[in-house]
C-alpha cells in the first residue's frame, strides 16, 4: 500500500469510530445497550479538509503550494439490541477522496471499510453506570487500484472497552479504550486509541457533546505523504463538539466541528459533520 | 434497651425518568401534592430515659394540605406483658402548608424497658405507630441502645407501622445492668448488623440451603459478649424455629456468622427475625424470604356470576356518554409540552378527570397510563417521547366533597353491597380512561403502544384494567399490588405484620356495624380481589413483591401472579425485595425504564380496538 494513503486510511477510520461511538452515545445514552429489539439508524456525512500536517516531531508545517487533501465521507450505521445486554452494529462507509499534490489533483471514491461488531454491556446494580466490552470486525469492500487509496485494504479486528456513567445531573460520561490490528499486511498498523466524552442536555429535546480522543498508531512503515493521514506510524489528538436536537420522537439531527490538536505524521484536520439518528421504533 | 427495627412504609412514590435525547434524567417525583409527613423522634438518640433525662419526644409534622389539620396525638405505653400503664392523649392543629415543632414530655418514671405507641388522628390522616424506650432512675445503669427514628410519611395509605413488642424475645427485655468498664465507654460505639440472604432477592426454591449471611461489627471499644437468636415464622406468625448461638466480638472486632435456616416444605413467605442481646447493646430486626413462589396458591373465592359482574357493569359504563372536555391547562402547559385536563363521565354519571401531557413534537407518541394510590391525587406525568396521561378516579380532588362528603375511608363506601360499592365506579373509571384514548387517537397517541402502572392501588387498578379491557393495553408495571386476596388478608390478620390497611379497615367495619359480619364483606370483596381479575389480563406484567410489605402481604401478592395466563406469565417477570415494606428500590425503578423502553415501543398484536 502507498503511503500516502495508510494514514488517509487511519484518518477516516478515526473519524468513523468518533461518529460510531457518538452514534451509540446518543442512540443508546453514553453507550447503553439500545434495548433488547430495538434499532437505530445512524446517517452521517462528514467533510474533511487539511493543508497542514505535525511532522514527525511534532511540529506543524505546511503541504507543498496547491497541495491539499479533503474528503466526503457517507456513513450509514444500524444498530440493533440482540438482547437486553448484546447489541450488533454494522457500519458501512462510502468515501469520495480528492488529493492535490505537486499541482496533479486525483480523486477516488468507492465503498470504504465494512465493520460488523458485537457490544455486551455489564450494567452496574441499579443501571446507571455500564462497562462494555465490544469486538469487530473490519471487512475492506475495495481494493487499492487507483490512488487516492480509501484505506488499507486489510481485514482488521478490533476490541474496545467503555465504561460509561453520569457524572453530573442529566449528563453522561464515556471513558473508552480501544486496539485494533490490521492482519493482512506485515506493518499493520497496530493502533491504540483513548477517548472520553462528556455529554449534557441543554434541555429536553437538545444535546451537546465533547470528545477528546487519542490515537496511537504504530508501524514499522514510518513514512509521510502529503496525503494528511497517510502514515501508519504516527498518533494524533483529536477534539469534536456535537450538538444535536431532537425534531421528532423518533429523529434526532446533529452537526458536529472536530479540529486535530496535536500528533506526530498526520494531517491537520478540520471539518465538519452532520448525521442523523432514526430510533426504530 | 432494645433496639426494634421498624418498617418503613414510604408512600409509593413515581419516580420515572423523563428524557432529553432518551437519556434517564430525575426529573421530578410525582406524589401525592397533599400529604402529611410525620416524625415522632425520642429526645435522646438511645431512647434511655431516666430521673435526669425524663421521657420525651419530639413530634415534627409538616402539613402539605391546603386545609388546616386538627385532631390529637395519643400515646399507649405497655409493659413488657402488653398491659397499658399509661394513656394520654395531646391535642394537635397544624396549619395549612405549616410544620408543627413541638417536644412533649411524657410523666413515666418506672424502671423497666416498655412499648410505645403513637395514634396520631387527623382530619386527613389516621396512622399508628409503635417503638421501644426505656426508664431507669439511676441512668448510669441504663445501657445503651439504639432506637429508629420512627417515620410515616403518607396520606397515600392510611399506614400503620407497628413493629410489633412480641417479636422481641423475652430475653432481650431483661436488661441486665451495666458493669463499670461498659459504663465508662456507654454512647461510644455500636454495634452494625448486616444480614443478608443467601439468595440476594430473599427467593429460594427446592434444593436450596436457605442460608443468611450475618456479620456483626463491633465499633464499641469493649469486647461484646451475648446472644444471637433467630426465629423462623410463617406468614402467620407462627414460630416454627428458633436458635440460640453465643456470640462474642473482640473490642473493635468483626464477627460472621452463617445462619442455616432449618427446612422448609411448604410454599410461601417466611418472617425472620433476628435478635442480638450483647453486653452493650441490643438490637431485633425482621427480615423474610419466600420458599417456591411459584407454587404458592390461594383459595379461590371467585363468585360464579363474577363475570357476568363486570359484563354488566362494562354495559352500564357504556351507557353513560363520557361527555369528554379536554381543556388546555396554560399554567401547566410548557416549552416543550403541552398539558390538558381531561373531564369525564363515568359510571352513575361521576365526574372524573385526568392530566393529559403531550410533547411538542410532530408524529405520534406511546402512551404512558397513570393509576393512583389510594386516596393520592396525581399531577401531569411528563415525558418527552412518551404522551402522559394521570388519571384521577373519583373521590380524589378536595373540591368534590360532594361525592364523599363526610370523608370516610373510599375502602369503606358502600361496602356493604357489591353492586354499589365504590370500586366498581373506580374500576370503570379507569376503563372509561382507556375509551377516552381510543377515542381520541388523532391528538398524537399511538394506540398500538399503550403501557399503564401503578403502585398499592395503582397496581390493583392497572392489573384490573388490563383485565376488563382485553387486548387494548401492551403492557404493565405495577409494584406492590394490594387488594390481591381479602380472605388470604384475613387469615393472615394473626401476624402483626399484617394487621393494617386494607382488612384491618373491613375488619374493624364489620365489627362496629353488625349484624354485618366479616364473612359478608369478604364475600362483597371476592367481586373485586385482584386475583380473579389475573387470568384475564392478555399483556406482559412486570410485577414488584416486597416480602415485609404490611399492605399487600407478599404471599397474597405472589399467589395472584401464579393466576396470570401461562401465555402471560411467559412474557412477563416477577421482581423481588426482600427486605422492604410498602415500596420498591430505586435500582428497580431503573429497571422499570429499561421494561419500559423494551416492552412499550413493541407494536401490539391482535389490537383489541
Amino acid at each position: 500500500m502507498p503511503e500516502n494513503d495508510n494514514g488517509m486510511k487511519k484518518l477516516l477510520q478515526r473519524i468513523l469510530l468518533l461518529q460510531l461511538l457518538l452514534a451509540l452515545s446518543f442512540a443508546s445514552y453514553a453507550d447503553w445497550p439500545i434495548g433488547k429489539g430495538r434499532s437505530s439508524l445512524i446517517g452521517a456525512y462528514n467533510y474533511f479538509y487539511s493543508t497542514k500536517y505535525f511532522d514527525s516531531k511534532g511540529k506543524l508545517a505546511t503541504f507543498g503550494q496547491g497541495d491539499q487533501f479533503q474528503s466526503h465521507f457517507f456513513g450509514l450505521t444500524m444498530l440493533h439490541g440482540i438482547s437486553r445486554r448484546l447489541d450488533l452494529s454494522v457500519n458501512v462507509p462510502f468515501i469520495i477522496q480528492d488529493l492535490v499534490s505537486g499541482g496533479i489533483a486525483k480523486t477516488n471514491s468507492g465503498l470504504g471499510d465494512i465493520s460488523v461488531g458485537l457490544a455486551y454491556h455489564f450494567p452496574s446494580e441499579n443501571f446507571q453506570k455500564h462497562f462494555t466490552i465490544k469486538a469487530n470486525m473490519i471487512v475492506p469492500a475495495y481494493e487499492n487500484t487507483k490512488t487516492p487509496y480509501i484505506g488499507y485494504a486489510s481485514k482488521g479486528i478490533q476490541g474496545a472497552m467503555n465504561y460509561s456513567f453520569s457524572p453530573v445531573k442529566h449528563s453522561f460520561c464515556v471513558i473508552e479504550g480501544a486496539y485494533t490490528h490490521f492482519l493482512d499486511t506485515q506493518d499493520g498498523p497496530i493502533q491504540y486509541r483513548g477517548a472520553i466524552t462528556f455529554g449534557k442536555s441543554l434541555n429536553k429535546y437538545s444535546l451537546v457533546t465533547f470528545n477528546f480522543a487519542h490515537l496511537d498508531s504504530k508501524s514499522s512503515n514510518t513514512g509521510f505523504n502529503i496525503n494528511p493521514s497517510a502514515t501508519k506510524n504516527f498518533f494524533s489528538g483529536t477534539l469534536t463538539a456535537t450538538y444535536g436536537r431532537k425534531i421528532t420522537r423518533t429523529i434526532t439531527p446533529y452537526i458536529q466541528t472536530f479540529y486535530t490538536l496535536y500528533g506526530s505524521n498526520v494531517g491537520l484536520g478540520m471539518g465538519a459533520s452532520f448525521f442523523f439518528i432514526v430510533k426504530i421504533p | 434497651m432494645i433496639k426494634t427495627s421498624i418498617l418503613f412504609l414510604s408512600s409509593w412514590i413515581l419516580v420515572f425518568e423523563v428524557t432529553a435525547l432518551d437519556i434517564p434524567i430525575l426529573v421530578k417525583q410525582f406524589s401525592a401534592k397533599d400529604s402529611l409527613e410525620i416524625r415522632i423522634l425520642p429526645v435522646r438518640k438511645d431512647a434511655a430515659f431516666g430521673k435526669k433525662s425524663p421521657v420525651k419526644y419530639r413530634a415534627t409534622i409538616r402539613n402539605r394540605y391546603k386545609v388546616e389539620q386538627e385532631g390529637s396525638l395519643q400515646y399507649i405505653i405497655r409493659n413488657e406483658a402488653k398491659s397499658i400503664v399509661m394513656k394520654n392523649m395531646l391535642d394537635l392543629k397544624v396549619a395549612a402548608g405549616k410544620t408543627l415543632e413541638s417536644t412533649f414530655e411524657i410523666p413515666f418514671k418506672k424502671d423497666g424497658i416498655y412499648t410505645v405507641e403513637f395514634v396520631v388522628n387527623l382530619n386527613d390522616f389516621n396512622g399508628e405507630l409503635a417503638s421501644i424506650f426505656s426508664y431507669r432512675d439511676d441512668e448510669q445503669k441504663n445501657k445503651t441502645a439504639k432506637t429508629n427514628p420512627y417515620e410515616f410519611a403518607s396520606t397515600v395509605e392510611n399506614l400503620n407501622a407497628i413493629s410489633s413488642a412480641e417479636d422481641i424475645p423475652q430475653n432481650m427485655d431483661k436488661a441486665e445492668p451495666a458493669t463499670e468498664e461498659e459504663e465508662v465507654h456507654e454512647e461510644e460505639g455500636e454495634i452494625i448488623v448486616v444480614v443478608k440472604p443467601k439468595n440476594p432477592d430473599g427467593v429460594f426454591t427446592d434444593g436450596n440451603n436457605i442460608n443468611y449471611f450475618v456479620e456483626l461489627h463491633n465499633k464499641y471499644k469493649t469486647k461484646q459478649e451475648g446472644t444471637l437468636n433467630y426465629f423462623l415464622k410463617t406468614d402467620k406468625g407462627e414460630i416454627i424455629a428458633e436458635k440460640s448461638v453465643a456470640v462474642k466480638i473482640s473490642k473493635l472486632g468483626k464477627l460472621a456468622l452463617k445462619i442455616k435456616i432449618p427446612t422448609v416444605t411448604e410454599a410461601g413467605v417466611y418472617g425472620l427475625t433476628v435478635a442480638l442481646n450483647l453486653s452493650s447493646y441490643d438490637d431485633t430486626t425482621k427480615y423474610a424470604f419466600a420458599y417456591n413462589i411459584d407454587k404458592i396458591k390461594a383459595e379461590s373465592h371467585i363468585p360464579s356470576d363474577f363475570e357476568n359482574f363486570w359484563e354488566r357493569a362494562r354495559a352500564d359504563l357504556a351507557a353513560i356518554p363520557p361527555d369528554y372536555k379536554i381543556i388546555l391547562d396554560e399554567q401547566k402547559t410548557t416549552k416543550f409540552h403541552k398539558i390538558y385536563k381531561v373531564e369525564m363521565t363515568s359510571l352513575e354519571g361521576v365526574k372524573i378527570f385526568g392530566w393529559l401531557t403531550i410533547p411538542r413534537l410532530p408524529k405520534k407518541f406511546p402512551v404512558i397510563v397513570g393509576l393512583q394510590g389510594y386516596r393520592v391525587e396525581l399531577d401531569p406525568l411528563v415525558y418527552d417521547s412518551y404522551v402522559g396521561f394521570n388519571l384521577n378516579t373519583r373521590g380524589i380532588e378536595k373540591n368534590w366533597k360532594s361525592f364523599n362528603p363526610e370523608n370516610i375511608q373510599p375502602l369503606l363506601i358502600n361496602v356493604e353491597d357489591p353492586e354499589k360499592f365504590v370500586y366498581r365506579g373506580i374500576y370503570m373509571d379507569c376503563v372509561r380512561a382507556i375509551d377516552f384514548l381510543y377515542s381520541h387517537a388523532d391528538m398524537g397517541f399511538d394506540l398500538d403502544r399503550i403501557l399503564v402502572f401503578g403502585g398499592s392501588q395503582g397496581a390493583a387498578l392497572s392489573l384490573v384494567t388490563a383485565a376488563l379491557t382485553g387486548n387494548r393495553i401492551n403492557t404493565l408495571i405495577v409494584d406492590n399490588a394490594i387488594f390481591c386476596d381479602f380472605h388470604e388478608s384475613y387469615n393472615l390478620l394473626s401476624n402483626e405484620l399484617y394487621n393494617n390497611f386494607p382488612i384491618k379497615h373491613l375488619v374493624d367495619y364489620a365489627n362496629e356495624n353488625p349484624p354485618l359480619t366479616i364473612k359478608n364483606l369478604l364475600d362483597n370483596m371476592s367481586y373485586y380481589e385482584v386475583q380473579n381479575f389475573m387470568p384475564m389480563i392478555n399483556c406482559s406484567v412486570l410485577y414488584a413483591v416486597s416480602l415485609l410489605d404490611p399492605l399487600a402481604p407478599a404471599a397474597t401478592v405472589f399467589s395472584a401472579y401464579n393466576k396470570l395466563k401461562p401465555s402471560t406469565r411467559e412474557k412477563s417477570e416477577i421482581y423481588v425485595a426482600p427486605n422492604l415494606g410498602h415500596e420498591v428500590t430505586m435500582d428497580h425503578r431503573y429497571y422499570q425504564l429499561i421494561w419500559m423502553s423494551e416492552k412499550l415501543v413493541r407494536k401490539r398484536r391482535n389490537i383489541g380496538k
